[in-house]
């Protein structure tokens, strides 16, 4: 496989940004944090970039995740995380969206594996060792999101 | 909610294709601010540095001094030394060509839109052999000045109006561009001299580019981080052209470098200009060109510029391209079609077979038939899926033979009368070749994205297409 050199990165994150930026905003519901953690990605890459571009899309995805998690700690922190939050237009804006609804019923963990596995089309077995957890612990929360979300679809029904 | 898992995908992607992206210019980070604690620890280390140069000039002070006295002394600390500049004199780009815009032969402006939409002027440029290339989007035509003359008009009729990434390689000239849902490239190949487009594909993830060498774009970032490079291409001995703008102070400053493959420096420049570079492009014989628009009083584009950055240079002696300008053969697989003759289904934990004649490709546990009903001995299939880099089916349908192939045109090369040509399938992955028939050619459009074509066997058994079926629906 060959190496990916720093121009073959740049030119792959430019690819696979859109679908995974509107991942990380479907499963943190927050743009800021999404793009932050992109950017932190992005540099990551540059300076250690992946060892092929199989799966590119979730291995920024991860990394992606990893640097929102470390952001939203840190905003915690600093305690301007409810007001950011309620100030981002992106759940209102999401929750209009049949599938935003159904995604803020979730915790964003479940959020996280959800959008991966339907959205990103990333296999099980690929979600498990991009988040680190088992496959069995992946299936069981897709099925747990799956009927908690079919549960408000039947009540809407 | 759905409850079949392609609904649930379709689904999501429906809804979640509909969140706003960012602007483009934003999709990198910008460089970054110096932080409350960063400036401190930088301040708190300029006062060490000044400090430490105190302590030891009044050590060699005291030692002057004290020439005869016989107390030693530590060594004193060593200054901190500034990383010093780029070995180059920072000097302006040169003006290689500056036409007017307007309508006829010049080129042209496309006029803002409402929404925020600015207007611009031409996209993109290369320069080859002397000769100066303007992408005229507004026109969908290249341009081309020699001496600073317009010599040729080269209408792309089937372009894109938003492409850029111009680059041009002997007879050949090739765009780029997102596509309309932003998660793929299209690139385009035309000829010089009848504009009319040999090749178009769509690339997805992973996917080569058709491009005969690197080349920047389709889009140029404005905001550069201090010290993180910026790849502009390759020329055609395989040496890479970057931009950074140096972490050192220097202005407004930005570098440009040509470096070999090993990534040693052979040349750079400091330049320093507030011309804004629309476009930034590298010849085959390691120039470095850029592009701006003028603008009149008004702030309205009144013109365009090219600029040389980087004269180029005679060093790279090597001629052959370092990547050929069609698709490899070795990154395709045969697309297998021909009647069963051996068939092991495969199960959830064991692997299974399917032999076309006497070819036997392996189907990976679990791997299906995900869609329709398995093979049987005798009949005339072609099989479906994805394919592991071993040639593994990871997945797997079956469609009968002379049903046809509907998947994305990533490239297209004419058949003759007496020769055979290829098409390039981007799905499923990885690509897949099939011969065109002797005879059969299509137009662009039918080579051009999502269609569906027929495939038959030949007189040996091998799965060619035959006959143009439709896009796909």
């Amino acid at each position: 496989m060959p190496e990916i050199t720093v121009e073959r990165w740049q030119e792959l994150y430019d690819r696979a940004f859109p679908q995974v930026y509107r991942a990380l905003v479907a499963a943190t519901l927050d743009r800021d944090r999404a793009l932050d953690g992109l950017h932190d990605a992005f540099e990551e890459g540059m300076r250690h970039p992946p060892s092929d571009d199989r799966n590119l899309e979730g291995w920024l995805y991860r990394v992606a995740l990893r640097k929102t998690r470390r952001d939203l700690f840190r905003r915690a922190r600093e305690t301007v995380l409810r007001e950011r939050s309620s100030e981002d237009p992106a759940p209102r804006a999401l929750r209009q969206l049949e599938v935003g609804e159904l995604l803020a019923l979730l915790s964003e963990r479940q959020r996280t594996i959800v959008v991966a596995h339907y959205y990103l089309g990333l296999s099980q077995e690929e979600i498990a060792e991009a988040l680190g957890i088992r496959r069995g612990t992946v299936s069981a929360t897709v099925s747990q999101s799956l009927a908690r979300m079919r549960k408000k679809g039947a009540e809407h029904a | 909610m759905p409850d079949r898992r392609n609904d649930i995908v379709g689904l999501f992607r429906r809804d979640l294709d509909r969140i706003e992206l960012p602007p483009r210019d934003s999709w990198r980070p910008a460089p970054r601010k110096a932080s409350y604690l960063m400036k401190t620890s930088r301040f708190v280390l300029y006062v060490g540095a000044v400090a430490a140069m105190l302590v030891a000039a009044l050590i060699v002070g005291f030692g002057l001094r004290d020439r005869n006295s016989q107390v030693a002394t530590s060594p004193g600390p060593v200054p901190a030394t500034s990383t010093p500049l780029p070995n180059t004199t920072p000097e302006g780009p040169v003006l290689l060509l500056k036409v007017p815009t307007g309508s006829g032969d010049a080129p042209g402006v496309v006029p803002a839109a409402p929404g925020g939409i600015s207007a611009r002027g031409p996209q993109s440029v290369a320069v080859e052999g002397g000769k100066v290339f303007l992408w005229d989007e507004a026109a969908l035509r290249v341009l081309v000045y020699t001496n600073q003359a317009l010599t040729q008009k080269a209408p792309l009729t089937a372009a894109r109006a938003s492409a850029a990434a111009l680059l041009v390689e002997a007879d050949r000239l090739y765009l780029r561009d997102q596509d309309d849902s932003g998660k793929a490239l299209v690139e385009d190949e035309f000829a010089i001299a009848t504009g009319s487009r040999l090749r178009s594909a769509q690339l997805q993830s992973g996917d080569s580019s058709i491009y005969p060498r690197v080349r920047l774009g389709p889009t140029v970032v404005t905001n550069l981080a201090k010290g993180t490079p910026d790849p502009l291409g390759e020329d055609r001995s395989g040496n890479r052209y970057e931009r950074l703008v140096p972490a050192s102070s220097c202005g407004a400053c930005t570098e440009f470098r040509r470096l070999d493959k090993s990534g040693a420096v052979l040349g750079s420049i400091v330049i320093t200009t507030d011309t804004r570079f629309e476009d930034l492009s590298v010849s085959s014989d390691g120039g470095i060109y850029g592009l701006s628009w003028d603008r009149d009083g008004g702030n309205q584009i009144s013109g365009v510029s090219v600029w040389t950055i980087l004269a180029p240079t005679t060093a790279p002696t090597a001629t052959t391209p370092t990547r050929t300008t069609t698709p490899p053969s070795a990154g395709f697989f045969k697309f297998p079609c021909g009647t069963v003759t051996a068939y092991v289904a495969p199960s959830a934990t064991a692997a299974g077979s399917v032999a076309l004649g006497t070819a036997s490709f392996a189907l990976a546990a679990g791997s299906g038939p995900i869609t329709n009903a398995p093979p049987t001995v005798g009949s005339s299939i072609c099989v479906n899926g994805d394919r592991s880099a071993e040639g593994v089916f990871t997945q797997f349908s079956i469609s009968p033979m002379g049903e046809g192939i509907c998947s994305t045109v990533l490239a297209y090369t004419p058949a003759s009368a007496t020769t055979p040509g290829t098409l390039d399938f981007g799905t499923p992955r990885p690509p897949v070749r099939i011969p065109v028939a002797n005879g059969v050619t299509f137009t662009p459009a039918q080579v051009s994205g999502d269609q569906c074509f027929r495939v038959v066997p030949d007189a040996g058994g091998t799965a060619q297409v035959t006959a143009y079926i439709g896009p796909r629906q």
